[in-house]
């Protein structure tokens, strides 16, 4: 009976549905027009800080990243399921058997949104930025695997230290080699970029938005600002930006993805606080919002009208804390595995309003080579207690806990590990620094024992986040994202066959091992993945949620 | 005369200087690397080595500070290590926004605190005088930001009567004008009570009502005319002050002004536009200062010629 | 018909039992064009008397309690506010004790006069009429005067400005409450003489309150004598100079230093004037009366015209064989008295 009743409300609300899009649309027959994309219309967004930058050297923030694919395309996409898919190169890349050469194709027709063709020199030149340290990008490692990538690194290093006052030289002396000896433009539209070693990982960052391309010329006429003076060739340019206020961007019908845009323009309003963005939003004054803020979740959430409206990705960001494998008492395994024990996430999760899931390794629910049947780390303080005694800690421990108080989340979960930890007999003295400070002192070796983390992944691939986090090759003194100082042989080892594996299931294979050993040595405390929130209206149709950084509104449209 | 005006030039660029200084070595004392934060986790050590040299970060503090004190003097606020924009441009692309906020909300409450002010004095111990002082004393007490978010939440959120939030329009100005309003017209219209009060009880009002002068004519001209006198000194140094940012108003209604500009600059922890808000705070305070003397001498006449 | 008549007029200060009578059943009479002085110490009620005319008492904490105020015939404390207004400075204008503080000090002398001028005739409001105004009262170089603030003239000066705002709205009546007590003694009878010489000129009545029985001879028409909120005698100036008949008002006399007479030594009155409140029982000065009586603490006295035009608040007032109280007639140090005598003068009550 319930199933019959439920077949018919749902009957009757599509029939409905039905009946209220057929008229709606001009001289549509019938409900056949309800998905079909309406042109027009202004994208309204909003952002608590103005954007500093659409330079895909040092884009940062949701909105930034956002952005800079409405303006620019790289040569591979991902689709909405997260499939490499190509943009502006014609078709997939060939690649070579070894895994090292990879030969890619322009589309033909692909513009500037000042006219000028896209040529292979284009893509030459927006890949080499990174590696030159003149225009310090943020993502130089990325493209470090590629063949005389240090060698060129190095030689614009020298130059610029040889330069007066840093400034990049004009008329100072040139320094061989003058590009990256692995990349070159075959002809006016084929590129060939050769890696030192073969890396699957390499299709992934050229679709990610830091792989973009730039028009050269720009970047040397407006040279420092050029961040804040994009040209690039996607469906949208800037039109105006008042600074702190608002951005406007307006439809490129010269773009190669200018059909696929259906919106008129996008207008980003900045400097608003999420309160008031939530307000905004529910006068109807806001399209879209990134995020919802944890004071308005479990309203939003309960309220039926925005049953539509949330969307949810389940399991992105990772959240954990650091125990730094270097610095006693953390040296010793059992006392790690103690403290993942004692923690009970289930109850820090619901202070969170249940917004993520519990965390059992390193990898988020959303990223390939996710090991659902890791045991992960039930809580048991019996347990905690047992092994710290096997660990010898008979007396407890005090430990500081260097934690921000900016991010609310992070700062209520540390204060519950810290009552959930003091039960077991181990007390977290909590230092509250400024980000500046915790990047500053967490990166550095031997200096902070536990802290408490986040972790953005920049594509679907395991390694980003494993390699950056857990792979002990890759300690430096400073500046270290392996902020556990993590180190096991064995899964340095591991690290070091999975990244050339051309196989995808023999890669996925070794990942998923080495994750197995760190999940059992417990460098962390894995606490959970948090789910990435999305908030549009009801009329913003086509968009999809992604589980990773940015989001992608250029293919939406309003149905007002 | 001159060595008054010398005095007070010198005694004001000290000021500054000083303000400068403890900003800046309030800043270094931050831990932390800045570069890390400009250049990202992800940045290779190239870049952040890159960054340090770009911005003198590694030199002594002394050489800093000699910089950025001779670039102030030739008008220089330097760029922001965030967004690259000139410092000075950014402050003043804000002004207008704040000189507008500040410039409504002075009118408004003056324009109630006045009639309220003299009003009660004239009705000294009446119930509408009582009731005028328990309200003022509350709307001092008033905290700022809970006032704005209660006004965004009952009035532009629940009933729409006024936008949620941002600049687009005039209408816009008109709820965080009238916060700011609120939070002030407690102070001025018992301030312009008690002097009213006070004036009240001279003499001269006593031979104008002789003169045969309706009593709106004694208040409104020759009362208020002396009562409101210290109360427009106050009133320039608070605008003043108010120009330099307000910031809880500014955030809570998202209005891009300077307060909105000073506190993202913290949250960016962008020493320069840290340092070029407060600095122009300073600015503003000094200079109102001297405007508020020059003034005073210009609206009281015994001042001028010096009684 | 009299110009300014007050009938039987009673003000108390606050209200209730608490009350405090300032004024207690003063009537006087003033004829059109005639200049009556109003002579007592501090806090006989002689300027409380005076300011009720135009009801400019504040009101609380002044309160009429009974009486009228005739002027022109019509009772000032029953107007209402439009009619009082143009009374106010139309009928009877007023000079301050005070000048410098009486002046508004943020607007100038020419404005302020004009100012005076609009309210009751607009039609002269000129500057041309405000300098034939300073003109009028004695001021040198008028033209200049007008953009003058009060600061900046001498007390002297002031005073004769606050004289040309009361003239400018042609009052029939100037009231002047003290207007020669903070001025210099050798303004003083400047002041005096300017506002004798513009009663006669001007055909304008004048009330004048002083504490200086010296003053009174060079303007008044007429004398009263105020004392503990009563009038104690009335006559014309010139019967009550030669033979003041009120113990009060002879011992007032003896006090006053003469230039022209031989007088040695100067007499005070012992005792002080009695506070509000404080009255003594029966007549309010018998404690300081040299030919005070039995009968004197018992029944209070009334005002009696004894003679044409002369009226006394004293049964013994021409009694002779009485017991004088050697005491009370003590004479001292010239010196100290006049000090004394100047002190008890110097301000004017409230």
């Amino acid at each position: 009976m319930r199933g019959l009743f439920n077949a018919i409300t749902v009957g009757a609300l599509l029939l409905m549905m039905v009946g209220v899009a057929g008229a709606d649309s001009a001289g549509g027959l019938s409900g056949a027009n309800v998905h079909s994309p309406k042109r027009g219309g202004t994208l309204r967004l909003a952002h608590t800080s103005d954007i500093r930058s659409m330079d895909p050297t040092t884009i940062y923030d949701w909105l930034e990243g956002l952005l800079t694919m409405l303006i620019y395309n790289p040569l591979l996409d991902y689709d909405e399921n997260d499939k490499i898919v190509p943009m502006l190169a014609e078709a997939l890349p060939t690649i070579s058997s070894d895994g090292s050469i990879y030969t890619f194709r322009l589309r033909a027709g692909a513009r500037f949104s000042n006219g000028r063709e896209v040529t292979a020199e284009d893509v030459v030149y927006s890949l080499e930025r990174h590696l030159d340290p003149k225009f310090h990008s943020s993502y130089a490692n990325y493209y470090q695997g590629i063949s005389g990538a240090a060698a060129f690194t190095e030689a614009r290093m020298k130059e610029l230290t040889a330069a007066p006052g840093h400034q990049p030289a004009k008329s100072g002396r040139r320094i061989e080699p003058l590009t990256v000896t692995g990349m070159h433009a075959v002809d006016r539209r084929t590129i060939q970029i050769q890696l030192e070693k073969p890396d699957l990982t390499f299709s992934d960052v050229l679709a990610t938005p830091y792989s973009v391309i730039v028009p050269r010329e720009e970047v040397e006429r407006w040279g420092d600002s050029f961040a804040v003076h994009p040209m690039g060739t996607g469906p949208f340019v800037l039109k105006d930006w008042k600074r702190g206020v608002r951005l406007k961007l307006v439809h490129n019908p010269i773009s190669l993805f200018s059909a696929q845009a259906h919106v008129d323009a996008v207008e980003a309003l900045t400097g608003i606080p999420e309160s008031a963005q939530v307000m905004m939003f529910e006068r109807g004054e806001l399209d879209f919002l990134s995020a919802i803020p944890a004071s308005d979740f479990l309203r939003l959430k309960r309220d039926p009208n925005y049953q539509l409206c949330i969307a949810e990705a389940t399991g992105c960001n990772p959240i954990y804390i650091s125990l730094n494998c270097e610095m006693p008492p953390f040296t010793n395994r059992l006392v790690r595995q103690a403290l993942n024990y004692a923690v009970n996430k289930q109850q820090i999760l619901k202070g969170i309003q249940s917004r993520g899931v519990v965390a059992r390794g390193v990898l988020p629910n959303t990223v390939k080579g996710f090991n659902p049947l890791l045991p992960g780390y039930p809580y048991d303080p019996a347990k905690a207690r047992m092994l710290l005694a096997e660990a010898g800690i008979t007396n407890g421990l005090t430990v500081p806990f260097w934690i921000l108080q900016e991010d609310q989340d992070k700062y209520q979960t540390a204060l519950r590990v810290q009552q959930d930890l003091a039960a077991v007999g181990v007390t977290l003295e909590l230092k509250i620094v400024s980000y500046q400070a915790l990047l500053d002192e967490g990166q550095r070796r031997g200096h902070v024992a536990m802290s408490i983390w986040d972790w953005l992944a920049d594509f679907n691939d395991p390694k980003d986040t494993l390699d950056f986090l857990v792979n002990g090759e890759r300690i430096t003194d400073d500046g270290c994202l392996n902020v556990a100082f993590y180190s096991n042989p064995r899964v340095n080892e591991l690290f070091h066959r999975a990244a050339p594996e051309l196989d995808r299931g023999k890669r996925l294979q070794l990942y998923q091992e080495l994750e197995r050993i760190v999940a059992d040595d417990a460098p962390w405390i894995f606490l959970f993945q948090k789910n990435d929130y999305a908030l549009r209206q009801v009329w913003l149709k086509g968009f999809t949620i992604r589980s990773h950084w940015p989001q992608r509104l250029e293919n939406v449209w309003l149905d007002k | 005369m001159l060595t008054r005006f010398l005095n007070r030039f010198i005694w004001s660029v000290l000021t500054l200087v000083g303000t400068a200084v403890l900003t800046f070595f309030l800043l270094n004392a931050v831990p932390g690397d800045i570069a890390k934060v400009i250049a990202g986790s992800k940045a290779s050590p190239e870049v952040i080595q890159e960054i340090h040299a770009r911005y003198h970060l590694d030199d002594p503090w002394w050489e800093r500070l000699g910089l950025y004190l001779g670039r102030l003097a030739r008008g220089d606020l330097g760029h922001s290590y965030v967004t690259d924009q000139p410092v000075l441009e950014a402050i003043l692309m804000r002004l207008p926004t704040t000189a507008a906020l500040a410039s409504v909300a002075g009118v408004m409450w003056m324009v109630i605190a006045v009639p309220l002010g003299v009003l009660t004095a004239r009705f000294s111990g009446s119930w509408f005088d009582r009731l005028t002082l328990v309200v003022a004393t509350l709307s001092l007490s008033l905290p700022a930001f809970w006032l704005a978010r209660m006004l965004q939440y009952w009035l532009s959120y629940k009933l729409a009567w006024f936008p949620v939030a941002t600049f687009q329009s005039v209408r816009h100005l008109l709820l965080p004008a009238a916060t700011l309003a609120i939070l002030s017209i407690g102070y001025y219209a018992r301030l312009i009570h008690t002097n009213m009060v006070e004036v009240l009880e001279s003499p001269y009002i006593r031979a104008v009502r002789a003169k045969g002068a309706s009593e709106t004519r004694v208040l409104f001209k020759h009362a208020l005319r002396n009562a409101v006198i210290p109360v427009l000194t106050i009133l320039g140094m608070d605008v003043a002050a108010m120009l330099g940012g307000v910031l809880f108003i500014e955030n809570v209604f998202a209005l891009p002004g300077i307060g909105t500009l000073a506190v993202q600059s913290v949250y960016n922890l962008d020493p320069p536009m840290i340092m070029g808000t407060v600095l122009f705070s300073g600015v503003l305070v000094v200079g109102a200062n001297w405007v508020v003397d020059l003034a005073y001498g210009w609206i009281d006449p015994r001042i001028k010629t010096g009684s | 018909m009299p110009l300014l008549e007050i009938r039987n007029l009673q003000i108390d200060f606050g209200r209730g039992p608490s009350a405090l009578r300032a004024v207690d059943g003063v009537s006087l009479t003033l004829e059109p064009g005639k200049a009556l002085c109003l002579v007592g110490e501090s806090g006989s009620g002689k300027s409380v008397t005076a300011l009720s005319i135009a009801r400019l008492l504040g009101s609380p904490p002044a309160r009429y309690a009974g009486g009228e105020i005739l002027l022109e015939g019509r009772d000032v404390l029953r107007m209402r506010a439009a009619e009082l207004r143009s009374v106010r400075g139309g009928v009877v204008s007023y000079v301050f004790q005070e000048p410098g503080a009486s002046l508004n000090p943020v607007f100038r002398i020419g404005n302020q006069i004009k100012e005076a001028l609009k309210l009751h005739r607009p039609e002269a409001a000129t500057d041309a009429e405000v300098v034939r105004l300073l003109k009028l009262a004695g001021i040198p170089a008028p033209e200049a005067r007008i953009r003058n603030y009060p600061h900046e003239m001498s007390g002297g000066m002031q005073q004769r400005a606050m004289i040309a705002m009361a003239l400018a709205p042609q009052p029939k009546l100037l009231v002047a409450d003290e207007p020669t007590t903070a001025l210099d003694v050798t303004i003083q009878a400047q002041i005096i003489e300017l506002l004798s010489r513009l009663q006669e000129q001007l055909g304008m009545a004048i009330l004048l309150i002083t504490h200086n029985l010296g003053i009174v001879g060079d303007i008044a028409d007429d004398v009263a004598v105020m004392y503990a909120g009563q009038i104690v005698e009335t006559a014309p100036a010139g019967e009550l100079l030669k033979r003041p008949l009120h113990p009060y008002t002879q011992a007032l006399m003896n006090s006053v230093p003469s230039l022209d007479s031989e007088v040695q030594r100067l007499t005070a009155i012992p005792g002080a004037v009695p506070r509000l409140g404080a009255f003594p029982a029966g007549c309010r000065f018998h404690p300081r009366c040299a030919r005070a009586q039995a009968e004197c603490s018992q029944k209070q006295p009334v005002l009696v015209e004894v003679e044409p035009r002369r009226w006394v608040r004293c049964p013994f007032w021409n009694a002779t064989g009485l017991n004088i109280n050697p005491g009370t007639a003590r004479q001292q140090d010239p010196s100290q008295v006049l000090g004394q005598a100047l002190r008890s003068g110097g301000r004017g009550e409230r």
